[in-house]
């Protein structure tokens, strides 16, 4: 559904450059846990930039359900965030003058009638009934991550990036935010980074990652089976050619 | 648009001094506003009345005078239909206040009253007519003030005047007026040979800018200009006056606009975490200038509308204050147009002043706004 293609994060530092991912192939398939974790600094957060197009490749390509990142209009890769996927961070980032209602409804597509009735699903999912009306500040830690898993969530998204969103948690409430993401398996696919790898038992796979580079992927045992496939180097290098249009960095930076 | 106004509400202090930043400066915008729209409307209502009359005053300053020999003169040019000579006086002290047109007393022979005036001029009673002597018409203000009605006895000038007519409300010069057989003016002023002015109707009214020039030619030691050219000289006049007082008030409402800019730019400062988030889940750079943006029209939206109504009310109490001083006359004259000029202007200014932190705001890299402290 998602694969990277030899996708590399630079950064330049005066004459000379760091790699914060380096020519990473990565597939991610329909319905999928997929973990991806290091030490801090390895490049796992940056991955994520990447395959969910908040940064753009320096080299190589992403491409989602066969359209590559690099072709697609400015327009289209916001929409594409807006509409297939669901973002979750380390900090809950819930804006504190509204509800948790409200908050989940950042998310929404749409403020009408059907988004308001998904909105009280998930806040009955999460257990988060007798919080709807309150603010942010009087939730626990926890419950904060919630609402921000029911934001991630209420556009049904394809794809859910959750970047070290157990954190800022301790062991037992993580665990919770991990059982919770890992329902989501099968209605779409999960990408998890985490720099504790406890957090992952629950992931199908997991890619390891170190200076920016991959150094291993397993699959894990008990892995939920998936609609999915993992894509043939050959057919991802075809599909690259075909649709690597490229366009400007900056250009996109613009308007990213 | 409630959000924004929770959001608004978080800082209340900080948000409640940026409004009343606006609000003084609309409250001035709208106060010396409502000044300027009493003198154009003045002049509006004066150039509505003033049909195509001609004006002829004497050259040579305050104290020259034309003669009865002018007359003559200028009834004698072709193309005039009738020469009418007025007496013109004040009707207070020299130092007495007055916002607009002083009162003032008119002496104009009453036969040829109906020459300048109709009879659907007067609200009530009669013109003058031959053989009036110490009787007078008088403008809508004067009655207010003096508080005459038909058949009233007025003092002036240690005479008893009576009022036999009462002329309709113009919201200009004319309601100041008090109008008297030209003969009886003169004596009673001990000015028997003075005319300040000669009225002139011409027979072609079409034709009345080419019979300025007959008359400047053919009549020396004259000023000659139709009442609308007079009306543009003082509306000239009236132009800087009004330019130097708006720009005032102009200026104290963009200071206001500078604290709408330091809000906008801690609003964007304080909120970068919440503009990442927004942009990482795809909102666009349209989308984040627009809530800015409509944050700070509102914000100037608020102080436009407080300060129109506060300048609204002290306008109304200082036109009740003049009423009872001055006698009926408003200084003072709130106008839809300037309602929609001070708070659009309110609108706009906020609109402009937000405009540079929202572009900043739009322009902000999602992940690096993320990192940012919440």
């Amino acid at each position: 559904m998602l694969q990277t293609n030899d996708v590399s994060l630079i950064y330049r530092n005066g004459e000379g450059v760091t790699y914060a991912v380096k020519k990473a192939n990565v597939t991610v398939n329909k319905g999928e846990f997929l973990g991806l974790v290091g030490p801090s600094g390895s490049g796992k957060s940056s991955l994520l930039y990447l395959m969910s197009g908040l940064k753009d490749a320096n080299e190589g390509d992403v491409t989602f359900e066969g359209n590559s990142y690099q072709a697609m209009q400015n327009g289209k890769l916001i929409d594409l965030r807006r509409k297939r996927y669901g973002f979750i961070f380390q900090q809950h980032f819930l804006i504190n003058y509204l509800s948790v209602f409200e908050n989940i409804m950042v998310g929404a597509l749409e403020q009408a009638a059907p988004a308001r009735k998904r909105a009280n699903e998930l806040i009955a999912e999460l257990g988060l009934e007798k919080q709807s009306n309150r603010l942010p500040w009087q939730l626990s830690i926890g419950q904060r991550q919630r609402v921000a898993i029911a934001r991630a969530l209420i556009n049904e998204p394809a794809i859910v990036f959750a970047d070290e969103p157990t954190a800022a948690l301790d062991q037992t409430t993580g665990h919770q935010v991990v059982d919770l993401l890992a329902q989501y398996r099968g209605h779409g696919s999960i990408v998890f980074v985490t720099h504790d790898p406890e957090m992952l038992s629950k992931a199908d796979r997991v890619i390891r990652m170190r200076d920016g580079e991959i150094v291993s992927e397993e699959k894990q045992n008990g892995a939920h089976s998936r609609e999915g496939e993992i894509v043939s180097e050959e057919k991802r290098n075809g599909s690259h050619a075909r649709e690597g249009v490229m366009i400007s960095n900056e250009k996109r930076n613009g308007n990213r | 648009m409630l959000e924004i106004l929770r959001n608004m509400s978080r800082r209340k202090v900080r948000t409640g001094l940026t409004i009343f930043g606006i609000v003084v400066g609309i409250f001035a915008v709208t106060v010396m506003g409502s000044m300027t729209e009493y003198f154009n409307s003045l002049i509006d209502n004066a150039r509505q009345g003033a049909g195509e009359a001609i004006i002829v005053t004497p050259k040579g300053g305050i104290r020259a005078t034309l003669s009865t020999a002018d007359i003559g003169r200028i009834e004698r040019v072709q193309g005039v239909k009738a020469a009418v000579p007025q007496v013109a006086t004040f009707y207070g002290s020299l130092g007495s206040v007055s916002f607009g047109p002083p009162d003032q007393v008119l002496g104009i022979p009453p036969e040829q009253i109906l020459d300048l005036w109709s009879n659907d001029d007067l609200a009530q009673g009669r013109w003058l007519q031959r053989g009036d002597t110490y009787q007078m018409v008088v403008g809508s203000n004067i009655a207010k003030k003096e508080k005459l009605k038909l058949g009233s006895v007025l003092e002036w000038r240690e005479k008893n005047w009576e009022i036999v007519g009462l002329l309709k409300e113009t919201q200009t010069a004319p309601d100041g007026w008090l109008i008297a057989p030209m003969d009886i003016v003169q004596k009673t002023i001990k000015r028997p040979d003075l005319i300040s002015q000669i009225n002139v109707i011409p027979e072609d009214t079409a034709q009345a800018t080419a019979l300025v020039a007959k008359i400047k030619d053919q009549v020396s030691n004259v000023n000659v200009q139709t009442l609308d050219q007079q009306l543009d000289a003082i509306e000239q006049g009236l132009a800087v006056f009004n330019a130097i007082l708006l720009s005032s008030a102009v200026l104290a409402a963009i200071i206001g606009g500078l604290a709408v800019v330091n809000t906008m730019i801690m609003s964007v400062s304080e909120r970068t975490p919440e503009i990442g988030l927004k942009k990482a889940i795809g909102a666009t750079n349209r989308n984040i200038i627009s809530e800015f943006l409509l944050e700070a029209a509102v914000i100037g939206l608020l102080g436009g509308a407080i300060g129109f109504l506060l300048g609204w009310g002290v306008a109304a109490l200082l036109n009740l204050a003049a009423s009872e001083a001055l006698g009926g006359a408003e200084i003072f004259k709130i106008t839809p147009r300037l309602a929609a000029i001070a708070i659009g202007f309110a609108v706009t200014l906020g609109i402009v002043a937000g405009l540079l932190p929202a572009w900043n705001a739009s322009r902000l890299d999602p992940v690096v706004a993320l990192r940012e402290e919440a």
